[in-house]
């Protein structure tokens, strides 16, 4: 399973949550960004996961491959994570029921990863449901409504067109450069004429994208681009569905959590 | 290494949001005044942009057989000032968190304090104070860029351990406890970025002279490069 970086934007491309307004899928998964940072971990971070993955899988129709490929990476950063805070380093814990030498684990270090883990798996999930059905360019057009000024929003908006065509170039620079120079140098100095193919190849791209931003930048001039290249929002209607369930959830998450940390 | 979303308490997501933000809000300034200013380096701009997104996305060979990814942030920094980088930095987080889930929206503060602020600044103090009392260009740019991701990586640990202190040993216990865990691949791996620096730059000045002049760069550093 690999992600590279256009997946989660095809995603979003194809969804069919791309008929909604931005600010309604926001707010979905904000809601639920800000329920996984807030709530119990338990049952809470579990809820939001739930939810967060019957959106992405269930009513988005987002392909759970694209799901489990873009989750792949911060699950494994997230199990490095929880396991280094839950080795206690120093004089053994008050509460540690296993210990070496300096380290030692004990209920406090035990549960304080597993609420990294809950909270941190949680909050990525609320994050994808936005992730996976809004592109960056209906985010950045969505910007301009927050007065954002538009200088900034065209860098950014330049920046991520330029992204596609960074890596298009990046990936035929090193593939020429493996065509020409080989896969793995060896010998002696190897190690060396790796690292200067890869500056070499890295220089490359940056002088290549460099040239290209130039000439694109004196053609976008020449067309009358002196402040920003506004393109006309897509109007879309409202959804009282999806605000309404994404509230509905949120709220019964809050519910179930606030009866069972009660009991 | 991002701070992933969700792992920060709410206090402080918003303290590392509130202490983030002036330098964010500076950086947009002057990114707002270059473009009004010089409306033909829009476009350079967004290519750093992407460029460091790239590069934060290209696996370097380590000396252990494993790979591993540079910050991109202390090029940036000599080549467009630190100001300029919080912006930036910022903006490549977001796609970094949008596009590749990694990192966070409720981390970003965090995230961007440490790579985009504090990581391009020591890098360029390294590299002023390097060029200041005399010392080699080539040297200048390997502390810049060994130091601006060893600063990102040390405050990111601090970061942390303020959200996870040590149960036995606290804060300074927890601190010490993620620095060695982050030492042992962000050390050689931050000494390699400093020498990929180097090599960078020498291929720079030797076929991209004119737009480094363009930026203001100092050619003699470059051109010293060049013959090294």
């Amino acid at each position: 399973m690999h992600l590279h970086i256009g997946s989660l934007d095809d995603a979003a491309w194809y969804s069919p949550w791309r008929r909604h307004r931005v600010g309604e899928k926001v707010f979905c998964s904000m809601s639920l960004v800000a329920t996984a940072l807030l709530a119990p971990t338990w049952p809470g971070t579990l809820l939001v996961s739930l939810a967060a993955v019957a959106f992405i899988c269930g009513w988005a129709r987002i392909r759970p491959g694209v799901l489990l490929a873009a989750i792949s990476a911060p699950v494994v950063f997230l199990l490095l994570g929880a396991a280094s805070v839950l080795l206690s380093v120093g004089q053994s814990a008050v509460d540690a029921w296993w210990q070496l030498g300096w380290l030692s684990i004990g209920e406090t270090s035990m549960r304080q990863a597993a609420k990294l883990f809950a909270h941190g798996i949680a909050g990525t999930l609320a994050v994808m449901v936005l992730a996976t059905t809004t592109p960056m360019v209906d985010l950045l057009t969505w910007g301009r409504r927050l007065r954002i000024p538009d200088p900034l929003l065209e860098i950014a908006n330049l920046t991520y067109r330029l992204l596609f065509v960074l890596l298009d170039t990046a990936i035929t620079v090193f593939e020429a450069q493996r065509c020409r120079l080989g896969d793995d140098p060896v010998g002696p100095g190897a190690f060396r004429r790796r690292w200067s193919n890869l500056a070499a190849g890295i220089g490359q791209v940056g002088v290549l994208a460099w040239s290209r931003a130039s000439v694109l930048n004196e053609g976008l001039t020449h067309r009358g681009f002196e402040d920003s290249l506004v393109t006309l929002p897509v109007a879309r209607p409202a959804s009282p569905k999806l605000l309404g369930g994404s509230a509905a959830v949120v709220a019964a998450i809050w519910a179930i959590s606030l009866v069972v940390t009660n009991l | 290494m991002h701070i992933a979303e969700g792992i920060l308490p709410p206090i402080q997501c918003a303290a590392w949001y509130a202490a983030s933000a002036p330098f964010v809000v500076h950086g947009a300034r002057q990114v707002i005044k270059e473009v009004k200013e010089r409306p033909e380096n829009r476009l350079l701009l967004a290519t750093a942009g992407a460029f460091t997104f790239l590069l934060s996305s290209i696996k370097l060979p380590s000396v252990t057989g494993s790979s591993s990814h540079p910050t991109g942030t202390g090029a940036g920094a000599v080549i467009f000032k630190p100001p300029v980088m919080a912006f930036m930095g910022t903006v490549v987080l977001i796609f970094q968190a949008l596009l590749l889930a990694h990192g966070g929206i409720t981390t970003l503060g965090a995230n961007a304090f440490s790579m985009a602020i504090v990581g391009p600044w020591v890098g360029y103090a390294f590299y002023k104070l390097t060029m200041k009392v005399g010392g080699p260009s080539w040297l200048a740019v390997f502390l810049c860029m060994v130091f601006a991701d060893l600063s990102t990586y040390c405050v990111t640990s601090i970061q942390l351990a303020l959200a996870f202190p040590d149960p036995s040993s606290g804060m300074a216990g927890a601190a010490a406890k993620f620095l060695s865990i982050f030492a042992v691949s962000q050390v050689p791996l931050a000494i390699m970025e400093g020498f990929l620096g180097i090599l960078l730059f020498r291929f720079l000045v030797k076929v991209a002279a004119p737009q480094l002049d363009s930026l203001g760069l100092d050619l003699g550093i470059a051109k010293e490069h060049a013959h090294v």
